[in-house]
C-alpha cells in the first residue's frame, strides 16, 4: 500500500511539473539575459516576441 | 494490477507529450532509467524494451524538431563521449568476453545518453524539469523506504523498496548514495523551484521529501552512506550563507541519530574503523591489492566484470581459524571498478571527468553568484557539487562508477554551463568574427550592416496604444 502512494505521489507530482514545464517553456524566453543588481522576477514575453528591454528575444524557444 | 495499469498509462503519456515536445521523451528516457517501471510492473512494462523505445523515440525527435541553440562543446562532453568509446575498445581485450558485454551494453547506453542530454536541456525550465524528474522518479523509491523506516526501523540487507533482488536500487549501498546524491537537489528545488506553484509551505514539503531521502540512506544501515552523509555535511556547512543556523540544524540531526537510530546500527557504523576483524571490510581491501596487482600487468584492464576472476586468499577469523579462499569478489569501490575494468586511461578519463566538473561548477557557482538572475544557477552548482561529493565519498565503498546517476549530474553541470554561457550572449544584439558571417548565410544577407539585430518585432501598427503602467514603461524606454 505505501508502495502504491509512493508511485502515485511523485508520478502525479511529476506529471504536473512536467505539463507546467511544456506550458512555460514555450512562453518564455530560453535564455534570459543576467541583469546585474535586477530582480530575479523573470522577463517575461510581450506578445509582440519582446522582452522587458524592449529587444525582440531572437533566442527564444516555442 | 493497479501499480502496472498506472505506470503503462504514464509511459504512454511520456510518449504522447513527447512526440510533440522533445524534451519530454528525454525526461521519459530519465524517469524510465532512474525509476525502471519495467522492474517494477507486472504486465506489458516488463515485456517491452521500455528504455530503448523512450531512448530512440527522444533522439528521433531532438533531431526532427528540436535542433535549436546547441550547447558549445565543453571537456565533459568530450570526456564522456571519450570513456563511451574506451569502454567500448576494452571489449577487444575482454577477460571474459560474454559477461563484459552484457555490462557494457547499459553502461554503454547510460554514457551516450548523458552525452546527449545537454543536446535536449537547455532552457532553465528544461533544466527543472531534469532536476525534478530524477528526485520524483527516485523518490517512488525512498518515500515509501523512508516512511517504512520510520515506523518500523530499517536493517542491513532489508530489502524496503519496491524492486526485489540486490541490484539496481534495491542494492543497499547505491540505493543510500542515490538518496544522498537527491537530498541537495530537493533542497534546491523547495527554494528555487518555479514549476510547482509557489505555496506558503513548498520549501517545507521539499525539505521533507529531502529528509525521507536522507531517512533512506540511514535506514540502509550502509556505512558507506555515514561516510557519505559527513562529507556532505562539512561541504555544506563551508558553502552555508547560515552557519549558525546551520550548525544548529546538523546538531539536531546528529543527536536525533544518537538518540533515534537503534543500537544495531550503532554496533553497523561502529565497525567502520574495524578493518581488520570486518570480513566485509578486509573482503574490499584485498579486492583493491589484487586490483592493483591486476593493472601491473593489464594496464588496459580486463574490461567489464574482470572482478569474477579475482581469487582472494582471506585471513583466519572466528568463523574460519585456518582462513579461505574466495573467488569473483566484487570491486566494491567506484574507483577501483573503474580501474580494473578500464585500466588506467579508464580511470584518467574517470577522474578528469569528476574533476573537471567540480571545479567548473565551483567557477560557475562563483561567477552566478553576482548576479541576481542566476542565484538559481549558482544554487543548483552547489547542489550538484554537493550531490557529486556524496557519490566521490560513499562511491569510494560501493561500485557503482556506470549508474545513471553520476553521469546524469554530470549532463547537469554541461546543462548548466550551457545555459549561462548563452544567457550572457542572449543580450548582445551584434555577432562579431565568425559568428556574423554564419548569421548572414544562414539569413542570406550579406549585403545587410553588421549592425543587424535579429528580424523585425511583429508589432500590429493597428494595435491600441499602451495605457496605464504599459504606456509609462514604454516612456522610460523610449517609446514603443
Amino acid at each position: 500500500m505505501l508502495d502504491l502512494l509512493g508511485i502515485m505521489f511523485s508520478s502525479i507530482i511529476m506529471f504536473l511539473v512536467i505539463l507546467r514545464a511544456i506550458q512555460m517553456d514555450s512562453v518564455q524566453p530560453w535564455f534570459k539575459p543576467p541583469k546585474m543588481g535586477a530582480d530575479s522576477s523573470g522577463l517575461r514575453l510581450r506578445p509582440n516576441g519582446e522582452n522587458q528591454t524592449g529587444r525582440r528575444d531572437v533566442t527564444r524557444g516555442g | 494490477m493497479l501499480r502496472s495499469s498506472w505506470l503503462l498509462l504514464l509511459y504512454l503519456a511520456f510518449l504522447g507529450l513527447g512526440v510533440t515536445t522533445p524534451f519530454v521523451m528525454t525526461l521519459g528516457y530519465l524517469w524510465v532509467d532512474t525509476f525502471r517501471p519495467q522492474d517494477v510492473a507486472w504486465f506489458i512494462l516488463n515485456e517491452l524494451p521500455v528504455a530503448m523505445i523512450m531512448g530512440a523515440g527522444a533522439v528521433v525527435t531532438y533531431f526532427a524538431l528540436d535542433r535549436r541553440s546547441p550547447p558549445p562543446l565543453m571537456l565533459p562532453s568530450v570526456l564522456q563521449i571519450s570513456m563511451a568509446v574506451w569502454m567500448t575498445a576494452s571489449l577487444l581485450w575482454a577477460e571474459l568476453p560474454d559477461q563484459a558485454l552484457a555490462k557494457w551494453d547499459p553502461c554503454f547506453k547510460d554514457v551516450v545518453f548523458a552525452a546527449f542530454v545537454p543536446l535536449v536541456i537547455r532552457s532553465r525550465v528544461q533544466i527543472e524539469a531534469f532536476v525534478q524528474v530524477f528526485v520524483f522518479s527516485l523518490a517512488a523509491n525512498y518515500v515509501p523506504f523512508g516512511i517504512k523506516v520510520l515506523i518500523s526501523g530499517g536493517g542491513y540487507g532489508t530489502n524496503l523498496g519496491l524492486a526485489g533482488g540486490n541490484s539496481g536500487l534495491a542494492e543497499g549501498g547505491q540505493l543510500s548514495t542515490v538518496c544522498l546524491m537527491a537530498v541537495p537537489l530537493a533542497l534546491f528545488l523547495g527554494r528555487h523551484g518555479q514549476l510547482i506553484p509557489r505555496l506558503p509551505m513548498m520549501n517545507i514539503a521539499y525539505a521533507a521529501v529531502a529528509a525521507l531521502a536522507f531517512v533512506t540512506a540511514i535506514g540502509t544501515y550502509e556505512r558507506s552512506a555515514l561516510i557519505g552523509i559527513v562529507a556532505m555535511g562539512i561541504y555544506m556547512f563551508f558553502h552555508s550563507r547560515r552557519k549558525f543556523l546551520y550548525g544548529i540544524i546538523a546538531g539536531m540531526v546528529v543527536i536525533a541519530l544518537i538518540v533515534g537510530t537503534a543500537s544495531s546500527w550503532n554496533e553497523r557504523v561502529s565497525t567502520i574503523g574495524d578493518y581488520q576483524s570486518d570480513g566485509s571490510a578486509m573482503t574490499r581491501i584485498l579486492v583493491w591489492k589484487w586490483t592493483l596487482g591486476y593493472v601491473s600487468t593489464h594496464p588496459f584492464g580486463g574490461s567489464f566484470d574482470a572482478f569474477l576472476v579475482n581469487t582472494i586468499d582471506m585471513p583466519g577469523d572466528a568463523l574460519n581459524p585456518g582462513g579461505s579462499v574466495q573467488h569473483g569478489r566484487a570491486y566494491h569501490s567506484i574507483y577501483f571498478e573503474v580501474l580494473g575494468e578500464l585500466g588506467w586511461p579508464g580511470l584518467a578519463i574517470f577522474l578528469t571527468l569528476m574533476g573537471s566538473t567540480f571545479i567548473s561548477l565551483t567557477r560557475l557557482s562563483r561567477k552566478c553568484r553576482k548576479s541576481p538572475d542566476l542565484v538559481w544557477a549558482a544554487d543548483l552548482a552547489n547542489a550538484l557539487q554537493t550531490g557529486m561529493l556524496a557519490f566521490m565519498t560513499s562511491g569510494a565503498f560501493v561500485g557503482i562508477a556506470f549508474q545513471p546517476p553520476f553521469w546524469y549530474f554530470v549532463s547537469l553541470g554541461i546543462c548548466l554551463r550551457a545555459y549561462v554561457w548563452h544567457a550572457e550572449r542572449a543580450d548582445s544584439s551584434v555577432a562579431t568574427g565568425w559568428r556574423l558571417t554564419a548569421q548572414r548565410a544562414r539569413e542570406g544577407t550579406f549585403g545587410e550592416p553588421s549592425g543587424w539585430a535579429g528580424p523585425p518585432a511583429l508589432i500590429d501598427p493597428r494595435a491600441p496604444p499602451a495605457r496605464g503602467w504599459r504606456a509609462s514603461a514604454e516612456t522610460r524606454r523610449g517609446g514603443p
